[in-house]
């Protein structure tokens, strides 16, 4: 998938994203392109495993590009201390064929962690003027938006969660993600 | 049988219940997986019975044998989610059965549990429209006092914060919020009903009347408000539904049946006596955790188990003892105002459906 039409709204979302969870370091895959997003630092295929963890990581086309894509965002999430974004082709678009679809990859995301929105992206300037269209998005939008992103909260999903922890310390399984 | 249209369906039960043919699976199913609870409801008492549950291979050889004929099915407790297969369950409710609607009351209160199933039980059930109903009995404290359940109100927002999520994600849930009316809250219904509005913003709001049930233990408790009081309380709820008519047709329809539900229900209070003819045991039908099949659970007499039939339903549905059963409530020696088994009613009697049609659909103001 090439977002050469799409870069800028991509990255605006990012930066909002960013700012919403107070995100001070990004990991983004290499597609995102040079990193303008303060703290942001690109990890190219095969790298993931070694990379420091981040507030906010940054997935684009896994679906897509990766074999075992669901594998890959589980490795991919454990990087993530606050929050995942995943960007997507809009499996629901006219002509779209390749993408999974949308209750597929939101059904593997949910497992991996809570997520809080998802919003269409790419629109045809004929569609409308608004850059994202968060849901619920009426059926033109979503039938003519080119990706989808899913903003995954990663921090623990429940006060006995979060709790559990506190009282493992940092040195916890899962303290470090 | 399963692609039988419903209204046929629904006009085979009122031939059945004239003629005693032809026999035919409940379309609306209770599936209870357990009496455990942590609540201490001053309502219910389900909580001291112990039986052993059925196991989800247990299910897995009951469901097939609906035949796909229930269309909503309540999947109720106890607290469901004390069950750490409760996802398998439904998912098997989904695969086996396909209803359209799937019905959750909840009590919010096994946080992480519930953090862990409910994101599993909407994916599980894309297809149908998952119904997911929280019990607010009062608002903060006064909630926690009559669930017996310290922080549970803090809880119920938690809940209800994650259902919101996946509503984004998941357009097939339903956030519904659900009060039984007893004498301990009747006086606070408005307010009740306004601060739960506000606070979890669901889709629907629901009330029911609290009743003395076999199944809840409840027999010797005096919790069932006045009429007077019942009825000061469901005019205030059903001048709301008007006033605020849902968008979502699942939570327009529940709304539709609970504006008729409310008055059927203070008639059968009033009058002690079944206002319509009731269908329990024919149309609507209820599996205990243990796998007794019940016609209803207000009066939970068994109408055989499943486990000593080879797990088929309609071996027990079609056993002496439905037949029985049956009898007894078309000869009217029952009268309750179990909303479950009224909705089934409703929808059988045909004065009652028309209004509820035109509620639907905006041709009547009152369902009343």
């Amino acid at each position: 998938m090439s977002m050469n039409g799409d870069r800028a709204d991509v990255r605006a979302f990012v930066d909002q994203v960013a700012v919403e969870f107070a995100a001070e370091s990004v990991l983004a895959d290499v597609e995102l392109g040079e990193p303008r997003t303060r703290g942001m630092r690109v990890v190219a295929p095969g790298e993931w495993a070694d990379v420091e963890s981040a507030d906010l990581v940054v997935s684009f086309d896994a679906p897509e590009r990766e074999r075992g894509w669901e594998e890959h965002l589980a490795a991919v999430s454990k990087r993530a201390r606050k929050v995942l974004l995943v960007f997507a082709r809009n499996a629901e678009r006219f002509g779209q064929r390749k993408a999974p679809d949308t209750a597929h990859l939101a059904g593997v995301l949910w497992q991996l962690g809570r997520v809080r929105e998802h919003a269409y992206l790419g629109l045809p300037r004929l569609v409308g003027s608004s850059r994202v269209v968060h849901v619920p998005a009426g059926a033109l939008v979503r039938k003519t938006a080119r990706l989808h992103a899913f903003v995954v909260d990663m921090s623990p999903r429940t006060p006995q969660a979060r709790r559990r922890l506190r009282v493992a310390g940092p040195e916890a399984p899962g303290t470090d993600r | 049988m399963r692609k039988l249209p419903l209204l046929a369906r629904l006009a085979g039960y009122r031939l059945a219940h004239a003629t005693g043919t032809p026999r035919q699976l409940p379309v609306n199913l209770t599936v209870s997986v357990t009496y455990s609870c942590p609540s201490r409801c001053a309502t219910c008492d389900i909580w001291q019975k112990k039986v052993d549950d059925l196991s989800v291979d247990e299910y897995g050889r009951l469901f097939p044998t609906l035949e796909k004929v229930p269309v909503w099915v309540t999947v109720s407790g106890g607290d469901q989610f004390i069950r750490k297969d409760l996802d398998e369950i439904v998912r098997l409710i989904r695969t086996q059965i396909e209803p359209s609607i799937i019905n959750i009351p909840m009590n919010g209160i096994i946080t992480e549990r519930i953090f862990q199933l409910l994101p599993k039980i909407a994916h599980h059930t894309v297809g149908a429209q998952l119904v997911l109903n929280l019990s607010v009995d009062g608002i903060g404290e006064a909630h926690d006092r009559i669930r017996g359940a310290e922080g549970n109100f803090e809880k119920l927002k938690l809940a209800a914060g994650l259902i919101h999520d996946l509503k984004k994600t998941y357009p097939h849930v339903v956030l519904g919020v659900h009060t039984v009316i007893s004498k301990l809250n009747v006086a606070e219904i408005p307010n009740i009903e306004r601060e739960a509005r506000a606070i979890f913003r669901p889709d629907s709001y629901i009330a029911e009347v609290a009743e003395n049930r076999v199944e809840l233990k409840t027999m010797d408790k005096d919790i069932t408000p006045t009429i007077a009081d019942f009825r000061r309380a469901t005019a205030h709820l059903g001048n709301v539904i008007r006033a605020h008519r849902s968008r979502h047709p699942v939570a327009r329809l529940v709304e539709s049946l609970r504006l008729e539900y409310y008055e059927l229900a203070a008639r059968i209070l009033e009058e002690n006596r079944q206002v319509i003819e009731c269908y329990a045991g024919l149309a609507s039908a209820h599996l205990a955790p243990d796998g007794h099949v019940w016609g209803c659970c207000v009066r939970a007499e068994s109408l055989g188990n499943v486990r000593e039939q080879g797990y088929d339903f309609r071996t027990v549905w079609n056993g002496e003892q439905a037949d029985a059963f049956r009898a007894s409530v078309k000869a009217h020696a029952c009268a309750c105002p179990l909303a479950n088994a009224s909705y089934t009613n409703l929808l059988l009697d045909v004065p009652s459906l028309a209004r509820v049609t035109a509620n639907m659909v905006g041709l009547e103001g009152t369902g009343t």
